[in-house]
Order: C-alpha cells, then structure tokens, then sequence
C-alpha cells in the first residue's frame, strides 16, 4: 500500500467499505432471512420505517426483535423499560402479545387520533429514556420530523419503528433502515429500500411457517389443496341482508 | 401533657402593618403614628388597636364614639373574622414544620401540644426559642402560656400571662390569681359567682364540686372540669391540606405584565418552599387573576395553565415557563389579585442515571406517563389487561394508566432489572397473577372495536371455532332489547352486552391480509381482527 494512504488509513480518515459490520449495532430479529440480509438483524437503535398494508403479518416480524430487544435491555439497563404502541389501527389483543412473551407489564398503549399528537408523544417516550422501543403508525411523515425522532432516539437509546401504508408519498427520509413488506403464503416478501452502512439486495422472502404454522401455509404454491374455499356473498347482497337483519331484530323485540 | 397556647390578640391590626408574605394590606397606607382601631360593628366596641391609639387614651372594649371623641384622627377598621381564621391557618402551615400537633383556636388562638415535642428539643426553652423565630418573621404580638391543661394554658394566654415553665406550682399560682371574669363561661354563669362571692379563680375551686354542680349549669362545670385537666376537650388539630392555594391581593391594580411576575415570583417561592418539605415535584401550575368590576374587588378575569413537560420544584424553572406563557396572553383589565393553585403532585422520583452508560433520558417512566396524560388526557394513555373470558373483545381491555395503579408505577420505578427479568420468566408458570396464557389459541393480534362487514372474498386458513355466550348473556340480551325498546344494535351498547353464537375462522382475503372473521347464525360474515 502507498505509503500515505497507510497513514491516512491509520489515521482513520479513509473509510473502507469492510467496516460496515461495526456502523450500526444489531440485534437478532429471529429470522434468518432478515440475519442474513441486514448484516446480522434489525438495528438496535434508530428509526425504521415499514411500508405495509395492516395483517400481513408486519408485527409477527418484529415480535421475535421486540421480545430479543427486551432481553438484551435487561441485561445491560438497572430497570426494565418500556414498548409503547402509538396509534395503533385498531385495539392490541393481551393474549396475542403474551403468546409472544412480551409481558404486559412492559406495554404502554397511546390511543391518540391527531397524527401531531402522536409524533409528540412519540418523541416524548423516545428522549425519556425509559423506553426502548416505540412502535407508531403514522401516514405523513416529514423530513424534519423524523430527523427528531432520530435525534430522540439517540437521547433515549430506543428504537422507533413506524409503520406506514405502502404508497404513501416516498419521500428520502433520514430513516437507520427502510422495508416494504408484501405478502406472501410463507410469509412475507421483503424489499429493502435503505439500510444504513448496507449494500442494497434484491427482495426476500422471511419464511414464517416454523414460528406461525397456523397462519402461513409451508410451500410458496397459491395454489389450494388442502384448504377449502369459501366464496363470501357479494357485498351488495350482503349490505342488504345487513339491513333486513336489523328489521328482523326490531321486529322480534316488538313481539 | 404539657400545652403552650399561642394567642395573637391583635391578628388583624398586625396583618394591616406588617409586611407579610400574604398581605391583606387595603389601599390605604398606614403610617406609624397613626392611631388605627378595629371595632366589632356588631357590639360596636373596639377589640384592637394599636400603640399610638392606645397613647391617645383609647381603650379595649370603649365604644366607637367615645374612641373619636378622644381623637378626630382616627383609623377606624371594620373586625372581620374571616379574615383572622384564613390568616390563623397559614400561622398553623407556618409552625407546622417545626412542631407537630397544632390545635386550631379559631379567630386567634393556637395550642401546641409540647409534651411530644420535648423528646426532639430537649428542653422547653429550645422549643419556644424555634416557635419564636417563626413567629418573628410575622411581627405579630403574641401571648405565649403553658400548661398541663389545654383550657387553664389558653386562660392564662389570654389573660395575657406570659408564662414558660414546666413547673406546675408555678403555673397554678398564676391561674389562682386570675379573676372569674377572664373564665370562658357565659355571662350567666360568671353572675352567680358574683353572687356567691366568688372573684377568683383559686376560691371557685377550693369550693367542692358538688356544691358547684347545684347552682352552675353542665357547659360551665365541663369547662371547669377542663380548666383542671380532669376531662379532654376534644381538639380541631391542622391537618395540611394536599394542595397548595396561595394568593396575594395586589397593593395596587397592575396592567404590566412584567410587574405582575413580582406577586408571582412569590408565589412561586412560597410553592418552592411547600415542594422542597414534602419531596414533591409538580407538573402544572394554575394561575387565576382577578380584577375588579362595578365596585366587586376580586373577579375572575383568566385562568393560566402553566404544563412543565419534567416534574420541577424550582421557582426559577417555573417563573421561564409563566414568563413565556404571560408573553402569549393579553390582560383585559387591571390585575387586583393573584391566585396560585396545584392539585396534582408527584413524589420526586430523582433521575436514575448509569455512571459507565452517561445519562440517558430525562425522566423515568412515572413522570412520561403522568407528562404524557397530562397533555393528551388521561383517557388516551392506556395499559393493556387480560380479562378472565373467552371472549376475545373481553379477554383482552385497555385501563387508563393513571387510575389503574398509581402504586404500580412506584413498584415498577422501584425495580431493579433482576426481579423483573425473574417476573417474565415467571409469568407463564405463575398462573396466580395472570389468567393462563393458551399458545394454542389463534386470537389476532388487532381487534376491531366495531366487527366490520366482510366485502371481499376470503381463502379459508383455520376453523371453524364456535364462540358464544353464556345463557345468562343471552337473557340479559334480550331484557336489555325489552329496555331498549328494540334499539339492540346502539353504537353505545358494547358487543359483548349480546348474546351470540359465532363461528370464527382464520382466513386470508385476496390482499394477502389474514382476517380473524365469523359468521353468525343467520351466515352473515364479519371481521373481527387481523393477524398482523
């Protein structure tokens, strides 16, 4: 090697690109797929932004990280600390966390409908410093916005994931790492739109059969087999059924 | 046990001079040699007055016109009750840091129990050396007497005795020479022992009991029985109250903003002051400013709401955060008083801080909820809960997290990471503290509120798996159609208020979405949940 770039090297004024495993610290996200494409996970801090249609299975994904972040919090913070759910789509069922093993005692769940109030909270339970994750579905997302959720993120040592639907405006966001999740029989497709100190690579399946075998199907065939089909009234058909129900009801309590 | 009662026989004309922290000065100004007199307007006598009144020839319990025609210049101050007892309580709040039980004389008397007192201070002339310097600070006169019998030491005060001993010959001495007249009895009572003879107290009580009890009524021989120390006259001690309301009355209406933060800066001290005792922080502060209308002192104008997004005791921090909030807002018309209230305090937790990982965060988890609630309503910042059903709306709800455990959130502080990790590890053995937790069960991981129509075609995954209700739903369903009169289906109604029989199936729609749907008896389908 020349004899000046050694020292600039030594220097560490050069950076080589067989450095990226030390930029972002990662955690085991339970998905060998995800491992092996995100050089070793999900990263433990920053913002990830998700874009996906709600029930694909987008929160089993990150279950398996959540419940592994929580443990490695543990070891390293003197008190437990907290996921908070902002804005959630609908209600968050007890059981399905417990299934997953994440204590309820660990779950803090902000009901706001304003998206500024959310992204207020969110930044609050972020720089607090007692929360390690904040879990947020939100639409609109501006670039200074998110740059505070960074900055709160750092102050607080937490992840903030947001979750978006997939063709909200694509704007470059200041984000640690970016996916777009489709859905897939298996599991679920994954494309990676930015990842920070990453090399880009083509869209992956996450196999999810061995953690959720009730819910995905073990081979990619769309076809069905086994399952049976149910083909559901059309929805005219049904509105109108819905209204004649009500009638019914009325009619029987006048009785 | 030993007593020391306080008695400050001239409360109001001393809170008209001197220049106390909560000041009911009026708008006149009193000089020093001006004679001022407060008259009881309902016996039209004077019951205070001060020094240069008293060199002008006035004395206590003179009526009104005699008073001015000894001098035609002549303050003359309406006696208001009221006013003494609020001024009596903030005294109590004021000692209540040194010494314990406080017993409330109403209009001007205290009572200290002091016999608890002497096991901290040691000795009596300690104790009355601490009461005395917070009483200075007021520039009151005071009548200080002990005694082992609550009554016989406010005798003696208000006799104006001033006595400091834990010698009982002494004090009895003292008691024996006062005169029947200084006896809290009625009148009636004090005539027929001038009839009798009797002008002390030491012959009222060599006389036996008995004889006593025949020509004096039973309110009298109690009181004397007290005076003794024979029987408990049951005391209204201070309890401080769990709030801070301070106000300050305005020497002058004030239009400038930059003026009105001096009564607030002194408010604020006096809040710093109540905060630092009891370990306290506070999140909110309410500033109400009153002004006058049509003759009508002290009318509501506007209320401020100052929110710190820390729990913060320091004046300082909070007279930036009023500063910034009066820049926003615009007087309508003179101040004449300012009001200070907090409700809501939270202990201060401290900040928890790693010495190798560098501070972190800012708060701990109590004050982001209680910030968090604080702004977006306590209604919006939720715990989740299992509820013991096989419903799934029911075995899963929402408690707000401020009612639900303020305890909790003490415990959860408390914690160190040992014994929480051992709590996670223990939740699915430890079935006694939550309801068992069934891994084969498919339930969503979103539930909606209201279960929506199902409009497009599904792919059916699981199921079926019936789900109904008990009988008794049932028939409270159909008391609850009676009483509706046929509105069954109101949106205020919960779900789970009906009975039902509904065949759930895990299903996936042509949008790869995996719906928890059902389809009840009449095959109508609905969504109920996503498996994100």
């Amino acid at each position: 090697m020349n004899k000046m770039l050694k020292q600039l090297h030594h220097q560490g004024k050069i950076w080589s690109a067989d450095q990226v495993k030390n930029v972002v610290e990662t955690i085991d996200s339970g998905y060998q797929e995800l491992n092996q494409h995100l050089n070793g996970g999900l990263p433990r801090q920053g913002v990830i932004e998700v874009q996906t249609i709600n029930g694909i299975g987008e929160l089993r994904l990150f279950l398996p990280y959540l419940l592994n972040l929580l443990h490695a919090d543990l070891a390293q913070q003197q008190q437990s600390r907290q996921i908070v759910f902002i804005a959630p789509p609908a209600q968050v069922n007890a059981l399905m966390l417990l299934q997953a093993s994440i204590p309820l005692d660990n779950l803090l769940i902000i009901s706001s409908q304003k998206p500024e109030e959310s992204l207020w909270a969110a930044e609050q339970c972020l720089k607090s410093g007692c929360c390690f994750a904040v879990l947020l579905w939100q639409q609109l997302l501006a670039v200074h916005q998110v740059k505070r959720l960074k900055q709160a993120a750092v102050t607080g040592s937490a992840v903030q994931i947001i979750f978006r639907s997939p063709h909200s405006v694509d704007l470059a966001l200041p984000v640690s790492l970016s996916v777009a999740l489709e859905a897939r029989p298996t599991g679920i497709k994954v494309k990676v739109k930015k990842q920070l100190g990453g090399w880009p690579c083509k869209p992956f399946v996450v196999n999810m059969h061995k953690q959720w075998p009730s819910l995905t199907s073990a081979t990619d065939s769309t076809s069905d087999g086994v399952i049976s089909n149910v083909v559901v009234p059309l929805s005219s058909r049904q509105r109108f059924k819905h209204v004649a129900k009500t009638t019914n009801t009325q009619r029987i309590s006048a009785n | 046990m030993l007593w020391l009662y306080i008695d400050f026989p001239s409360l109001q004309l001393d809170c008209l001079q001197g220049d106390t922290p909560v000041s009911t000065v009026t708008e006149r100004n009193y000089s020093n040699d001006q004679a001022i007199v407060i008259v009881d307007s309902k016996k039209n006598c004077i019951v205070q007055l001060n020094e240069s009144a008293r060199a002008k020839g006035i004395q206590q319990g003179m009526g009104l016109g005699m008073a001015v025609s000894l001098t035609h210049e002549l303050c003359v101050v309406p006696y208001q009750m009221a006013e003494e007892e609020a001024y009596l309580l903030t005294l109590a709040e004021q000692l209540y840091s040194v010494t314990a039980s406080i017993a409330l004389f109403p209009p001007h008397g205290l009572a200290l129990k002091v016999g608890d007192m002497l096991q901290l201070y040691q000795h009596l002339t300690a104790y009355i050396k601490t009461i005395n310097t917070v009483l200075s600070s007021f520039n009151l006169k005071t009548n200080l007497a002990c005694d082992y019998s609550v009554m016989s030491a406010q005798l003696l005060a208000c006799a104006g005795v001033n006595l400091i001993t834990t010698d009982q010959n002494i004090m009895s001495k003292k008691s024996a020479c006062l005169s029947i007249e200084q006896l809290f009895i009625t009148d009636k009572a004090k005539n027929s022992l001038a009839r009798l003879g009797i002008k002390t107290l030491a012959q009222l009580q060599a006389l036996p009991v008995k004889e006593l009890t025949k020509r004096l009524d039973s309110t009298t021989m109690e009181y004397l029985a007290q005076l003794k120390g024979q029987t408990d006259k049951s005391l209204q001690f201070y309890q401080p109250k769990h709030l801070f309301e301070h106000s300050v009355e305005l020497l002058y209406e004030m239009i400038n903003l930059d003026l009105l933060l001096q009564p607030i800066k002194q408010l604020l001290a006096l809040l710093e002051v109540f905060l630092l005792r009891r370990d306290y922080v506070c999140l909110q502060l309410e500033f109400h400013l009153y002004h006058r209308i049509d003759g009508i002192s002290h009318v509501l104008q506007q209320s401020l709401v100052i929110n710190s997004a820390t729990g913060e005791y320091l004046s300082a921090q909070w007279l930036k955060l009023v500063s910034l909030k009066l820049s926003s807002i615009k007087l309508l018309a003179p101040i004449t008083k300012v009001n200070l209230l907090v409700q809501h305090f939270q202990s201060n937790t401290g900040e928890i801080n790693d010495i190798f990982l560098g501070k972190r965060g800012q708060l701990s988890f109590a004050q982001l909820a209680s910030l968090l609630a604080n702004k977006l309503g306590n209604e919006k910042v939720l715990r989740l809960q299992q509820g013991n059903d096989h419903r799934a709306e029911l075995a899963s709800c929402y408690r707000p997290f401020i009612n639900c455990s303020t305890n909790k959130v003490d415990r959860n502080n408390n914690n160190t990471g040992k014994t929480i990790s051992k709590k996670i590890d223990a939740r699915h053995t430890d079935s006694s503290a939550t309801y068992s937790v069934d891994k084969q069960l498919l339930r969503p991981s979103f539930i909606l509120a209201e279960p929506e129509l199902l409009l497009s075609n599904i792919r059916v995954l699981h199921g079926p798996e019936r789900i109904s209700t008990a009988w008794w739903e049932q028939s409270k369903d159909k008391a609850t159609i009676q009483s509706f009169n046929g509105e069954a289906t109101d949106g205020n109604e919960p779900i789970a208020e009906h009975g039902y029989q509904r065949d759930y199936f895990v299903a996936k729609n042509t949008q790869g979405q995996c719906c928890w749907v059902y389809r009840e008896l009449n095959n109508q389908w609905y969504i109920h949940g996503y498996f994100s």
